[in-house]
C-alpha cells in the first residue's frame, strides 16, 4: 500500500514561516504578484504579511477568519473576508526592494503560535537588510515579552500594534477569552501595551480597537481618552461578519454610529476635545456633542477635508497614512467605512447625511 | 483561439472595447461575456447580480453589477435588446468567469434589437481584434493591473 503522504503533490506540502507568509490580496496586487484593480484609482503602498503555520493560530476569537473552531481547513481560511495568497518571504522583499518608492508601509501580522518571534525576527532581518520601508509589527501579546519587543526596536521595528479589539474587559472575555478554545487574558494584552509603549516611546504604539463587538459608544470614547492620555494611537475598525465564524450572523455597527465614532475620535486626537462635552444615556450610547461654535467650524471644516473618515494606519515615511488597507473591513459594493485616500467631495456629501450632526451637536 | 502574452483569445467573436466583452452573435440573438484580460485584472470575482430575463436595455444601459474582492462596477449591455437567459451558474459561483471566460464563465443571452446599426462599433475581424487587445494589455500593465 503506498503511503498516503507520497501521494501529495510537492507543491501541496505546506510551506511555513518564515520561508513563507500570507500576503494581503491588495498588497499582493501592489506588488504585481497577483492581477487586479481597485474599483477607484489610488496609490498603494502599504503591505500586509501575514505568519503562516500548517496548525494555524492558536487562538479562536469569536470574530476572526482564523478562529480554530471556525469550519474549514487553516489554509482555505480568508482572513478580513478576502484569501491572504501564500507567498515566498524572499520574492516579498525582493518585490519590496522593486517597487520601493511605492512603498509606504511593512506590516508584519503575528498570530498567537510559539513560532511567531523567532520567525518574525528572521522576516524582520531580511526585510531591513533590503528595504527602507518603515516596518510595524502587529504582534501576538501571548508569545511576547519585554526582551523580545526590545528585539524588534533594535531591528529597526519602528511602530508596535496590538490588536486588542474588544475595548473592555467584558467584550474581551466574551470574545476571546470565554470561548471554545480560548486563552487569550486582557490583563496580558494590557501587559505588553504598556511594556511596548515604554520601549518605544510616545506615539509609536497604535491599538486596534473595533466597533460593533457589543460595547457601548461610552466604552469607545472612554479607551480614546485613555489611550491619547498615555500617547498611543488608538486605530478604528469596523466589525466585519467573517462567513462561518461564530459571529459571522452579527450585525455591524450602523453607519451613523461609525461616522460619529470616527468624527470624534478625530475631534479627541486634534482638538483635545474634553470628556465633558460627551453625554450618553444609561446603556452608554452617545446622546449629545457640546462644543463651541469655534469647534463646530473644526468640526465643519475636517468634516469637508474628509480626514477623520480616512483609514487608520501606521504612518508612511512622509508621515501621511501609510497603512490603507483598502476594503479591509467593507465589501466593494459597500460604502466605504475608512477610505483609503481622500474622500471626494461627494463622498463627504454622503457621510455628512451618514452623521446626522443636528441629532446630537449642542452648544 | 489565439495566443496573445498568456491570453487564449477568440478572434471569431466581436468585442465590445469600451466594456471588454466579447459577444457571439447567431442570427438576432447574442451570447455575452467577458474578455480574458477583464476577468484576469478586475482580480477574482465574487458576486454577479444581473437584472432577469425579460427586461430590455439600451445599449451602454446597466443591466447589473459585478464584484471582485477589492473592485465592483456596473453592467452595461454592449448591445440594445432584451436579456432571454442569464447564467445562474455564474450567478452562483462567479469564479467561473475568471476560471473559463469563453464558456462555462458566459454572462447572459439576449435577443437583439438594433444589432444591425449597433454591431458596426464592436471590433471584429483577428487583425482588428489582436492589435485592440495588444494595445489593451500594454495600458493595463502600464496601470499596475496585471502580475508581473
Amino acid at each position: 500500500m503506498i503511503p498516503l503522504e507520497t501521494l501529495v503533490p510537492e507543491d501541496e506540502k505546506k510551506k511555513l514561516s518564515p520561508d513563507y507568509v500570507r500576503i494581503s490580496a491588495a498588497s499582493a496586487m501592489a506588488l504585481r504578484m497577483r492581477s487586479g484593480r481597485f474599483t477607484r484609482d489610488f496609490e498603494f503602498g502599504g503591505i500586509n504579511i501575514l505568519l503562516n503555520y500548517d496548525n494555524g493560530c492558536l487562538a479562536d476569537c469569536g470574530y476572526c477568519g482564523l478562529a480554530r473552531t471556525r469550519p474549514g481547513d487553516y489554509e482555505d481560511k480568508s482572513f478580513i473576508r478576502v484569501e491572504w495568497p501564500l507567498v515566498e518571504t524572499d520574492e516579498v522583499v525582493d518585490r519590496m526592494a522593486q517597487y520601493a518608492n511605492k512603498m509606504t508601509r511593512l506590516c508584519i501580522s503575528q498570530v498567537t503560535h510559539g513560532s511567531s518571534h523567532a520567525d518574525t525576527i528572521e522576516i524582520t532581518k531580511k526585510l531591513v537588510a533590503k528595504t527602507d520601508t518603515p516596518i510595524s509589527i502587529l504582534c501576538a501579546p501571548p508569545v511576547l515579552n519585554r526582551e523580545k519587543l526590545q528585539e524588534y526596536k533594535d531591528l529597526g521595528v519602528d511602530m508596535i500594534g496590538v490588536g486588542l479589539d474588544a475595548v473592555t474587559e467584558k467584550v474581551f472575555r466574551q470574545h476571546r477569552t470565554d470561548v471554545p478554545n480560548g486563552s487569550l487574558k486582557w490583563d496580558n494584552y494590557w501587559d505588553i501595551i504598556n511594556l511596548s509603549r515604554e520601549i518605544f516611546g510616545p506615539w509609536k504604539v497604535n491599538i486596534h480597537t473595533v466597533v460593533g463587538l457589543g460595547e457601548s459608544d461610552k466604552d469607545m470614547m472612554d479607551i480614546f481618552f485613555h489611550l491619547f492620555e498615555n500617547q498611543i494611537f488608538p486605530y478604528l475598525f469596523s466589525f466585519n461578519p467573517e462567513p462561518d465564524s461564530r459571529m459571522g450572523n452579527w450585525k455591524k455597527a450602523d453607519i451613523k454610529r461609525w461616522r460619529r465614532i470616527q468624527l470624534i475620535k478625530h475631534l479627541i486626537e486634534k482638538y483635545d476635545l474634553k470628556p465633558d462635552a460627551l453625554s450618553y444615556d444609561e446603556a452608554g450610547n452617545l446622546v449629545s456633542l457640546r462644543v463651541t461654535e469655534e469647534k463646530i467650524n473644526d468640526v465643519i471644516n475636517h468634516l469637508d477635508e474628509g480626514i477623520p473618515f480616512m483609514t487608520d494606519g501606521c504612518p508612511g515615511p512622509d508621515g501621511e497614512v501609510g497603512c490603507t488597507r483598502p476594503y479591509g473591513s467593507y465589501k466593494p459594493s459597500e460604502q466605504y467605512r475608512d477610505f483609503p485616500f481622500r474622500p471626494a467631495s461627494n463622498d463627504v456629501v454622503q457621510i455628512r447625511k451618514e452623521l446626522a450632526l443636528d441629532e446630537i451637536l449642542i452648544n | 483561439m489565439m495566443k496573445i502574452d498568456k491570453y487564449d483569445v477568440d478572434t471569431r467573436l466581436f468585442y465590445d472595447a469600451r466594456e471588454h466583452y466579447w459577444v457571439k452573435i447567431e442570427g438576432n440573438k447574442a451570447r455575452i461575456g467577458m474578455s480574458p484580460l477583464i476577468q484576469e485584472t478586475s482580480g477574482a470575482f465574487v458576486a454577479v447580480q444581473m437584472n432577469g430575463a425579460g427586461k430590455t436595455f439600451a445599449r451602454g444601459e446597466s443591466f447589473g453589477s459585478i464584484e471582485a474582492e477589492k473592485h465592483v462596477g456596473p453592467l452595461k449591455a454592449p448591445l440594445s435588446g432584451k436579456i432571454i437567459k442569464i447564467n445562474q451558474a455564474v450567478v452562483e459561483n462567479p469564479r467561473l468567469i475568471n476560471y473559463d471566460p469563453y464558456n462555462e464563465g458566459w454572462l447572459l443571452e439576449m435577443e437583439l434589437t438594433n444589432a444591425e446599426n449597433e454591431v458596426l462599433d464592436l471590433i471584429i475581424g483577428e487583425e482588428n481584434i489582436v492589435e485592440w487587445f495588444k494595445n489593451e494589455l500594454k495600458k493595463f500593465e502600464d496601470k499596475g493591473w496585471i502580475a508581473q
